[in-house]
């Protein structure tokens, strides 16, 4: 990631794929912190929270309690101060109107989580690198 | 009347009232020309009673004229006989026409002009002796012939004619009045029956129909359900499918870190039981896209746009890059259809992608193809591969059905599943010719109306 300083949100609710994304930024040498949260509530919450730092990046689930992904993308891209945060979504959804929604939400990625944890290992490859070289606003 | 349809019974009642109208008819027909008849003939006997009656008064006449022209010998008199004769001529054969049809009557009617023209003579006999010899001679013959005596005799006649006729009068009246009174009641009895036949089917016909929106009701009834039992099940694969995936990655991932982390703790047999478990886990997730996507078919409607088949077919195998001893051709042009992309590339890609897995053959070559029918395409793939048996024609296209053991040819057995449903769905049929050992040809028509019913998600 660009700013190695900055966090990143994984909003993620199956602690399994939680560990794998911790696992993979871990062989990856990502050094960026992980927070990591379990519904969308609790997202909003770590973001609209005082003293933390905007993260550079949110890692979503789109199936999770409580507050689905869609659902979070809807009150992030309506609030001025969060709409720029990227979000990439990493979901096991390949149905289209679940594509639909979050492109009409302004995510700037859609990943579907791959079985094999090498091919997910290569996918956080990806969007670190993207990310590392992409620029993105203060 | 139970067994009776619906379209019967309302035949039954029309032609039932059809009938009832003819035979009113036919009734009011008959009752009519009676009736003119017996009115005819009362008229007739009236005119006979009147003309009789007529007769006798011009006699009358006729003769006190004669005796006026005796005792004062004035022309006019004369004159006034001979009208009253002449009225009393035409009289007779008035009756005589009236009568025509009764033999008895016009037997009397002959009679009665014999007497007329008896008491004619005798007038006319009195009338010459006045004539000839004067008053006196006229009186004389007037005093002493029987002049008197036929009066009575042709008044006795007249009388028996006239009550003659006066009795058949009153018989034609009564025959009149019985016709009427038959009529009547023939229309009230036709009535009764129309009334209690037809509300008969009435009432059948108001239950039958009372019944039929009974069973729609419950029809209606029972399509809901389904519809809502069909879309339960709809959402119960995606969900299912879904929420099987979470855990069987978690499975997926562990097996790899265990393999990783505890790479020197294992022994060879350790690691092998930990490779099968990610190669079943990666089996399962192939079978659970498989659900979804045949669960998808039908459910996830886009939109139907034309469709470049050449450019799609050719596009597929580039995806599909069959190994180079395979050659996957097209032969002939392939027009452009009205589908949904989606499908129609799922049904090439498996059906192009099934010929190159199972190609036993050195020299393989697969082959897409593309005749016009009347009013479909129909579409075939042909391989030079190991063929299928013609029992197992209907099982290839049934879901997770697979020829080959899983560990031999990595199949899930959803893909000639998939290509069936999708093809039905769009009114199509797909079946396979093929010679074992030799290979096989799938084809598939496309209906050229094809195109879904309901509009999807746009792409």
């Amino acid at each position: 990631m660009k700013y190695a300083s900055k966090p990143i949100l994984l909003v993620e609710d199956d602690q399994v794929d939680a560990m794998t994304v911790r696992r993979a930024l871990r062989e990856l040498h990502v050094a960026n912190p992980l927070e990591h949260v379990e519904n969308g509530e609790a997202a909003l919450e770590a973001l609209r929270g005082a003293g933390g730092q905007r993260p550079c990046i949110i890692l979503l689930d789109l199936n999770m309690p409580v507050m689905s992904g869609i659902e979070f993308l809807q009150v992030v891209k309506a609030d001025a101060a969060l709409r720029r945060i990227p979000v990439v979504v990493l979901t096991t959804s390949s149905e289209q109107q679940d594509k639909v929604d979050s492109f009409n939400l302004g995510v700037a990625g859609y990943m579907r989580k791959p079985v094999d944890y090498q091919q997910f290992v290569e996918l956080i490859r990806s969007i670190d690198a993207y990310w590392t070289l992409s620029e993105l606003p203060e | 009347m139970k067994k009776w349809s619906v379209e019967i019974k309302v035949l039954a009642g029309f032609a039932f009232a059809l009938a009832t109208l003819a035979l009113t008819g036919a009734l009011a027909y008959r009752a009519t020309t009676g009736f003119i008849e017996t009115s005819n003939a009362a008229y007739r006997s009236e005119r006979a009673l009147a003309a009789l009656e007529g007769i006798l008064a011009l006699m009358n006449e006729a003769e006190s004229r004669q005796r006026g022209y005796i005792i004062l010998g004035e022309a006019i008199d004369l004159a006034g006989r001979e009208q009253a004769v002449a009225q009393i001529r035409s009289l007779v054969s008035e009756l005589r026409r009236d009568k025509a049809d009764d033999p008895l009557q016009l037997r009397r009617i002959h009679e009665l002009e014999q007497r007329i023209a008896e008491r004619m003579k005798l007038l006319d006999w009195v009338l010459e002796a006045r004539r000839a010899e004067g008053y006196e001679a006229a009186r004389e013959r007037l005093l002493t012939g029987p002049g008197r005596e036929e009066m009575r005799r042709l008044r006795e006649l007249a009388k028996l004619m006239a009550s003659e006729e006066g009795t058949r009068l009153a018989r034609l009246r009564q025959e009149a009045e019985g016709q009427a009174n038959d009529t009547l009641l023939g229309f009230g009895l036709l009535l009764a029956a129309s009334l209690a036949f037809l509300s008969v089917l009435f009432f059948g016909i108001r239950r039958e129909i009372h019944e039929r929106r009974q069973k729609e009701t419950e029809l209606a009834h029972l399509v809901h359900e389904l519809e809502a039992a069909n879309e339960e099940l709809k959402n119960f694969a995606y969900v299912v499918s879904h929420d099987l995936k979470a855990p069987l990655r978690a499975i997926g991932s562990l097996a790899d870190w265990l393999t990783v982390d505890q790479a020197d703790r294992l022994d060879d047999e350790g690691k092998e039981h930990l490779r099968l478990i990610v190669s079943r886990v990666r089996r399962m997730d192939g079978l659970i896209e498989g659900i979804l996507d045949y669960s998808r078919v039908g459910r996830i409607r886009e939109q139907a746009t034309p469709v470049d088949l050449e450019r799609l077919v050719h596009e597929v195998i580039d995806s599909l890059a069959p190994p180079a001893h395979i050659a996957v051709t097209v032969q002939g042009p392939l027009p452009t259809v009205v589908v949904e992309k989606t499908r129609i590339r799922q049904v090439f890609q498996n059906l192009i992608s099934n010929a190159i897995k199972y190609m036993d053959k050195p020299a393989g070559r697969v082959a897409v193809r593309c005749a016009p029918e009347r009013d479909a395409w129909r579409f075939s793939v042909t391989d030079n591969g190991p063929g299928i048996e013609p029992r197992h024609h209907e099982r290839v296209f049934q879901l997770f059905q697979t020829l080959a053991p899983r560990d031999r040819v990595e199949s899930t057995g959803v893909g000639l599943a998939l290509v069936k449903k999708i093809v039905e769905m769009y009114g199509g049929q797909v079946w396979i010719e093929s010679t074992p050992g030799q290979g096989s040809t799938f084809h598939f028509t496309l209906p050229r109306t094809a195109g879904p019913s309901h509009p999807g998600i746009e792409e």
